[in-house]
């Protein structure tokens, strides 16, 4: 299982200090989708994302983990992290998008 | 620095006002991985991000060419006079207006071509079209 969390950076003037604020995530499981957050709208689960590796278009159909696993290269222009953990289990919060695979 | 309004929102790809000028930016400097992700949209201005897959060359890949593949979708290739401007103005500088200085020699004779064909066809090129 894959666990993707987007996250953005907010500059608190009061504190002098970024804030780093919960955006989506996202879990691949086998061929199963699910993003959650308050900005989960904001993850598109159809884009098709290049492997730099092999130079491949990957898309979710090819395999849900390892399109996520890749999520980081499609959002590279740093003010979403991307953050890509293997887990065993996860419990998505809040309201979900759920796709599912084999489309 | 944080490009305003938010990613993921297809708005700009439904209206080709909204479309226009960053197609025709995407297909001047083949760009090659423009999705929702690599936009911001704030429901009044789109903000193009992340060029780090562009300048590319003839018969490499194409990811994604959403903004151009939804000006010709909207039947708006044609190329507006500003838009016939610019390209005049590029191909009038043998230093492309500063940009063959740092792009490889291939891809700034690649940009000149790319230039040369959408002001004989006057329009944009197709998705992928490098």
């Amino acid at each position: 299982m894959i666990q993707v969390r987007f996250t953005a950076s907010e500059f608190d003037t009061d504190s002098n200090e970024w804030v780093e604020l919960p955006v989506a995530e996202l879990v691949a499981d086998g061929d199963e989708l699910t993003i959650s957050g308050p900005h989960a709208d904001w993850i598109s689960p159809e884009i098709s994302i290049l492997d730099p590796d092999s130079g491949e278009r990957v898309t979710r159909a090819d395999g849900a983990e390892r399109w996520a696993r890749l999520l980081p290269f499609a959002y590279r222009n740093g003010d979403l992290t991307v953050e890509v953990a293997e887990v065993a289990a996860a419990q998505p919060a809040g309201a979900a998008f759920h796709y599912s695979g084999g489309h | 620095m944080q490009a305003p309004g938010w990613p993921g929102d297809p708005a700009p790809t439904q209206n080709p006002t909204w479309c226009l000028p960053a197609a025709f930016f995407d297909s001047l400097i083949a760009q090659q991985d423009r999705h929702p992700g690599n936009w911001r949209w704030d429901g009044s201005r789109l903000t193009l991000i992340d060029h780090g897959y562009a300048f590319a060359l003839p018969g490499q890949i194409l990811n994604h060419g959403d903004l151009v593949a939804a000006r010709h979708g909207h039947g708006a290739a044609a190329l507006v006079q500003e838009e016939r401007d610019a390209l005049g103005r590029l191909l009038g500088d043998p230093e492309l207006l500063g940009l063959a200085r740092f792009l490889l020699r291939d891809r700034a004779q690649a940009l000149a071509d790319r230039a040369r064909r959408m002001l004989d066809r006057d329009e944009i090129l197709r998705p992928g079209e490098f």
